[in-house]
């Protein structure tokens, strides 16, 4: 009797001691499954590189007619008396920043919407690529001062 | 029978503990030795790093000074084929590379607040951010009675251990407050005999001239093994950033290392821009304005000057010195008739 | 008899056991440890990346010269033409810049108008075929139309 516990108490020893480096190991394996943060890291940069200054760059960009982004941007919502490459600047606009937005933050994979707008008129451009469900975006903005009011670029990023 | 089975039974049972507890002891002893080296390896990485993010950032930071957190290992800067390395005091480690070509050290830093001062190198144009780099154990004493030094001390920012003495009776009277080492700034020829006996193998004296945008610098150290007599180098500079980068580093050997770098990145884009001014040429008209510039050595006379000054800028420095006024000249003349400009 | 081979057995059976739960840890120990290196070898590449990105894009070089850069960053058209066919051409250029800009690919890529590509510097070791690419927006300018394009810096690094 007292030998068969004997036996019996030895068995859970060794089942105790083998259970205990199964959940050791299991703890470690789930600590081990950490996603490669590394590689994001270098991501998120190139990421905010491209997203932090699109607005700005375009507004510098210069347009085979000889006019600059801002300048034409402001006449598209204001005064509407520039004719580049026989388009009104409204059209020309957004045919440009949505094909400039096309090959890069389209290549780059990231989901975007443009709006460029003012304080009396919300909507002067708007360029939606996939669009954003509210509320689950960033939002980018390029300031542009004209003579007759503030005019801004919103760059929204799908997160 | 049944004794003798107990017994063996004890002694197996003995035997058996001895070889598993020997095994499992083994297999620690093992893995705190890898661990061991694991950590050793990741700390040198970690410091490697750290030295390389430090440099990089700051020497991305135009024109600022950034106090640094303390860098834990003292690390030892040395000029091999001209290029600077440098290693980790105390530890059996390879000397690594400085990637940032463009940094004046001392020989010795660390084991205190490091502070990174980035600085402009131009001629005319922007040639590179040159990163000064010293920590808190180095102190840089200026001589009260030379206007050049004064003018120095006053453009290093606050941030580093600097002070202005009197050097004017030429005898180096001051307590040793604990600093790895001292540089001296002064305008005149120190004696040779100068220092305390007990601080000669902490002092370096650099004598400069009266004009900080150009002209030759001497540096006087006590040498190894006996620090007797000073000893002098004698290395030429052009611009006040320069300089700067030499009194920081107070080592000749370092400075003409990083200078020498400088000059050939200079020369690379004197190169370049000479490059460039054949390019815009081709596509000019020959009757437009501009091309007089472009189609003639106007402007490639001043940057071939420069290129050629640079081969021997000890003796050549006030050609370099020289071309670089005519080449920022000739710039504003671009900027004035709408050309082009160089820079 | 049969008590004592039961038990010698069991012992051998436990010792067995022992010995292989040793085996099994010092493995995955050792594993671990190389991983381990591993992770902070490819954490050193992707800092590297984001290093040698961040150098190229204040490289002073090819900056536009100072009365036309505006905030953004604007590059020099002719001094990335100048600088690509110095790399290119001269050996002593190549080593300097390869070691600023190490085992990296630099291009400029022309998005609006245009759509040229140029090559700055490109390291050249056949073996090494993956990379990781950061993309700046960046303006670049005709100093002779005195116009801006808008382009994008890829720096890629090989892993």
């Amino acid at each position: 009797m007292i030998n068969k516990k004997n036996a019996q108490m030895e068995i859970m020893g060794l089942l105790v001691i083998v259970i205990l480096v199964i959940v050791g190991l299991l703890l470690i394996l789930t600590f081990d499954t950490k996603e490669n943060k590394q590689k994001s890291e270098s991501t998120k940069f190139s990421y905010e590189q491209l997203t932090g200054t699109f607005g700005s760059t375009f507004m510098e960009t210069t347009a085979p007619c000889n006019e600059i982004m801002r300048d034409m941007i402001s006449d598209c919502a204001f005064s509407k008396e520039i004719i580049c490459e026989q388009e009104e600047s409204c059209e020309y606009i957004t045919y440009t920043l949505e094909e400039i937005a096309n090959k890069t933050l389209g290549l780059a994979g990231i989901n975007h919407t443009i709006k460029i707008s003012s304080n009396t008129n919300e909507s002067i451009i708007i360029i939606n690529n996939t669009g954003c469900i509210e509320g689950n975006s960033i939002t980018k903005t390029t300031p542009i001062a004209t003579s007759y009011e503030p005019i801004r670029l919103d760059l929204i990023i799908c997160k | 029978m049944k004794n003798k089975k107990a017994q063996i039974e004890i002694s197996f049972n003995w035997i058996f503990i001895l070889i598993v507890g020997g095994a499992i002891l083994m297999f620690f002893i093992i893995l705190s030795n890898v661990i061991t080296t694991d950590a050793e390896k990741t700390a040198n990485i970690k410091t490697t790093e750290r030295l390389k993010t430090i440099l990089s950032a700051a020497e991305n930071n135009e024109e600022s000074i950034k106090e640094l957190k303390e860098l834990g290992y003292e690390a030892t800067f040395l000029c091999e084929f001209g290029q600077l390395y440098y290693q980790i005091k105390d530890k059996n480690t390879e000397p690594e590379i400085i990637t940032t070509n463009t940094l004046f050290v001392p020989k010795t830093i660390g084991k205190s607040k490091l502070n990174a001062w980035s600085t402009t190198y131009q001629a005319p144009y922007d040639i590179t951010t040159t990163l000064l780099l010293t920590d808190e154990k180095t102190m840089y004493l200026f001589d009260n009675s030379s206007d050049s030094a004064k003018k120095i001390y006053y453009a290093f920012p606050e941030e580093i251990s600097k002070e202005l003495i009197d050097l004017s009776s030429n005898k180096i009277t001051f307590e040793d407050q604990g600093h790895r080492k001292y540089i001296f700034v002064t305008g005149t020829n120190p004696e040779p005999q100068i220092a305390p006996p007990n601080l000669k193998q902490k002092i370096t004296i650099i004598k400069i001239p009266q004009n900080t945008n150009q002209g030759e610098i001497k540096f006087y150290d006590y040498k190894e093994p006996n620090y007797g007599e000073l000893e002098t180098s004698t290395k030429a500079f052009t611009t006040q950033e320069i300089l700067q980068g030499a009194i920081i580093s107070g080592d000749s050997e370092l400075y003409e290392c990083t200078l020498n770098n400088i000059h050939q990145r200079e020369k690379i884009i004197a190169q370049m821009n000479i490059k460039r001014i054949e390019l815009i040429n081709k596509t000019y008209d020959s009757r437009h304005k501009c091309s007089i510039y472009f189609s003639t050595t106007i402007l490639t006379e001043p940057l071939n000057g420069i290129i050629n000054a640079l081969e021997n800028f000890d003796t050549d420095y006030i050609n370099h010195g020289n071309n670089i006024e005519e080449l920022n000249k000739l710039n504003n003349e671009l900027r004035r008739i709408s050309c082009p400009m160089i820079y | 008899m049969k008590k004592a081979q039961m038990q010698g057995g069991e012992t051998i059976a436990v010792m067995i056991i022992i010995v292989v739960l040793i085996i099994i840890g010092l493995v995955f120990g050792l594993g671990r440890t190389t991983e381990k290196i591993e992770k902070d070898a490819n954490q050193i590449d992707f800092l590297n990346s984001i290093r040698i990105a961040i150098k190229v894009t204040n490289l002073q070089e090819i900056k536009c010269s100072r009365a036309n850069s505006g905030g953004n960053t604007c590059i020099d058209k002719y001094k990335v033409l100048s600088l690509s066919e110095l790399i290119k051409e001269n050996n002593e250029a190549y080593v300097i810049y390869q070691g600023i800009f190490e085992n990296t690919q630099i291009k400029i890529n022309e998005i609006y108008p245009g759509t040229e590509t140029y090559t700055i510097y490109d390291y050249n070791d056949s073996i090494n075929k993956s990379r990781t690419a950061t993309y700046v927006p960046i303006l670049l300018w005709d100093p002779i139309k005195d116009t801006k394009q808008f382009g994008i810096m890829e720096v890629a690094t090989y892993n």
